[in-house]
């Protein structure tokens, strides 16, 4: 519980996260609704869960980065209530912009956008999976900044290419098969399917990138010093 | 300290050609994919890192083998999942496992399963008897190393003891020269003390003749005294050659020209140095001859009131010879360093090797 508090306190005592938490999706709300599918804006605000997951999970990168996680292994905290305490935190200040984004929702879109539960939790399946993405992807670097600055052009690709950026239904056909490979595309194939009532296949969604995060938290939580 | 050369072993390569038999059946399966597909892909991927993130045991596997059995039944494009597992079965020499996996890719599996198949299997079983010989080969080593480590022991030990040998065999030889002077000279250096007091006595009570008689005998057992000391003496010393004489005639005795020096009174150096020094000047001047082409040899022994100092130098050095490390070299070092002296090798335009020892008490 100290872990999982601190992580919050960490995170918050930068202004930049408080006022990405609270600030960055509101102009999301102003984008206008396509004709059969929820307003753009909904989509779109799964590339800044990736974002903000990122920049949430610095701390945990820069303990590794620093050697503090060394110190941590030779105290008698075990690992994972460490890792599991700070994901937790994070997980929960994104649960925060979540529910605030969705209440925006309301207020700016009304009846539009329907079915808000199950794309809460869609969004919290996405966000499980950014932070394990995150997390594993910066134990590939040893500073930070190279990490987020290549990390950036990733998520950038991978929200262009998967269907967060760009709606599903501008993307060529041809290229569904190797997207469907990506971990961003679950998101807004999720939402369609919340958008069509197809239970399946929003189930299978979840499914998936629940899996994706279990695949990507076993890699980055291999201790590295 | 250098890093250690990382080396290519069984059991990070199986990894790799998981990996790339992962990306085969991604391309095999996009044409068609499907979410199902793309679950049990991502299922089976799951698996295989909890597999190899915290070594699982094997029934983990054994379970996802059998419901990928069952699921091909219904969906045949889940038959190319069981390439890995089928993999991973050969590489643990596991013949049921591979037979289960083999027989519904044989049934359902599409055409490429089969050169899957016959990839996963022929690189399995390839891993497979690599890492066995591997094993066999690093069972060797260790044994090898764990000998190399008791023979050290045991050379310790045999040091240490030859040290006791030394202080023990010093220790027998003084008790023998003690018992020597004592039977030999005590009695008569006890009576010619006596007769010299005797004589003081007679002198006090000016009865000369007497004194003159008894001065007569402390004379003739002083006389008796000195010649029981010579003869001892004589028993003492050793017969055979010095150590110096023997040192002399090995360094005659090579065909090279050799130059020959020796500062200090070499009778100063205690019998277990000079066999030491002997033994060691013998390994010296075998090794140039195995492994130099001098044309002068230069040996230089200096004894001082603490140590004695012995240089060997040639001039043959050969350009592209490796260091000495050999066991000779080695055991010389440890012979040396067992009396608490010290070796060291100088390697300029000319070889040389520095030997100094203490002299002891």
């Amino acid at each position: 519980m100290k872990f999982y508090a601190f992580a919050i306190k960490e995170d918050l005592r930068h202004p930049v996260n408080s006022l990405l938490i609270l600030l960055l999706p509101i102009p999301l709300l102003f984008i206008p609704a396509n004709a059969g599918s929820y307003p753009f804006g909904i989509s779109l605000y799964g590339m800044v869960i990736m974002y903000s997951s990122f920049l949430l999970s610095r701390p945990v990168a820069e303990d590794r980065m620093h050697g503090i996680i060394t110190r941590i292994a030779a105290s008698p905290v075990r690992p994972f209530t460490y890792l599991a305490s700070h994901l937790l935190g994070y997980l929960t200040l994104l649960g925060i912009q979540m529910s605030l984004f969705m209440i925006g929702s309301m207020i700016a879109h009304g009846d539009a956008v329907h079915g808000r539960l199950p794309i809460l939790s869609l969004y919290l399946s996405f966000s499980i999976m950014c932070l394990a993405l995150s997390l594993s992807w910066n134990t590939l670097f040893r500073s930070f900044n190279i990490s987020f600055g290549l990390f950036a052009g990733l998520a950038s690709l991978l929200c262009l290419v998967g269907g967060v950026s760009i709606p599903l239904f501008l993307l060529p056909r041809s290229i569904i098969g190797y997207i469907m490979f990506l971990p961003t595309y679950w998101l807004p194939h999720g939402l369609d399917a919340i958008h069509a009532g197809d239970m399946v296949a929003f189930w299978q969604s979840h499914a998936i990138l629940l899996v994706f995060a279990s695949i990507f938290l076993l890699i980055g939580s291999k201790r590295r010093f | 300290m250098s890093k250690p050369r990382s080396e290519i072993r069984p059991s990070g390569l199986h990894w790799a050609i998981l990996g790339i038999q992962f990306l085969l059946i991604a391309l095999l399966i996009v044409p068609r994919n499907t979410a199902e597909t793309l679950l049990f892909f991502l299922c089976t991927l799951f698996v295989l890192t909890l597999h190899w993130r915290f070594r699982q045991p094997d029934w983990l596997l054994s379970v996802l083998l059998a419901i990928l059995v069952v699921c091909s039944f219904k969906w045949p494009h889940v038959t190319y999942l069981l390439s890995p597992l089928l993999c991973l079965s050969c590489m643990h020499n596991r013949p049921w496992h591979a037979f289960f996996a083999l027989v519904p890719i044989i049934l359902f599996g599409p055409e490429h399963t089969y050169w899957l198949a016959l990839i996963a299997t022929m690189s399995g079983y390839l891993l497979y008897f690599w890492n066995r010989n591997l094993a066999s080969v690093e069972q060797q080593s260790d044994s090898l190393r764990r000998r190399v480590y008791e023979l050290e022991q045991t050379e310790e030990h045999l040091l240490r003891d030859q040290n006791s040998v030394q202080v023990v065999s010093r220790m027998t030889e003084r008790q023998r020269i003690a018992e020597m002077l004592h039977d030999n000279l005590g009695h008569d250096l006890s009576a010619a003390h006596l007769a010299v007091k005797a004589t003081g006595t007679l002198l006090e009570g000016k009865r000369y003749d007497a004194a003159l008689r008894s001065q007569e005998k402390a004379l003739q057992r002083l006389g008796n005294a000195i010649a029981e000391l010579r003869s001892t003496v004589r028993r003492i010393e050793p017969e055979q050659e010095n150590d110096l004489d023997r040192i002399t005639r090995l360094v005659n005795s090579f065909s090279y020209p050799m130059e020959f020096s020796v500062e200090g009174n070499f009778s100063r150096v205690p019998a277990a140095v000079g066999q030491l020094l002997f033994v060691s000047m013998q390994e010296a001047l075998t090794n140039i001859i195995k492994h130099a082409k001098p044309s002068l040899i230069s040996v230089r022994l200096k004894i001082t009131q603490a140590i004695v100092r012995a240089v060997i130098e040639n001039d043959g050095i050969e350009e592209h010879a490796p260091p000495p490390t050999g066991s000779g070299l080695r055991y010389m070092r440890k012979r040396i360093e067992a009396v608490h002296g010290s070796l060291s090798i100088r390697r300029e335009n000319v070889f040389s090797l520095i030997m100094i020892i203490p002299l002891g008490e």
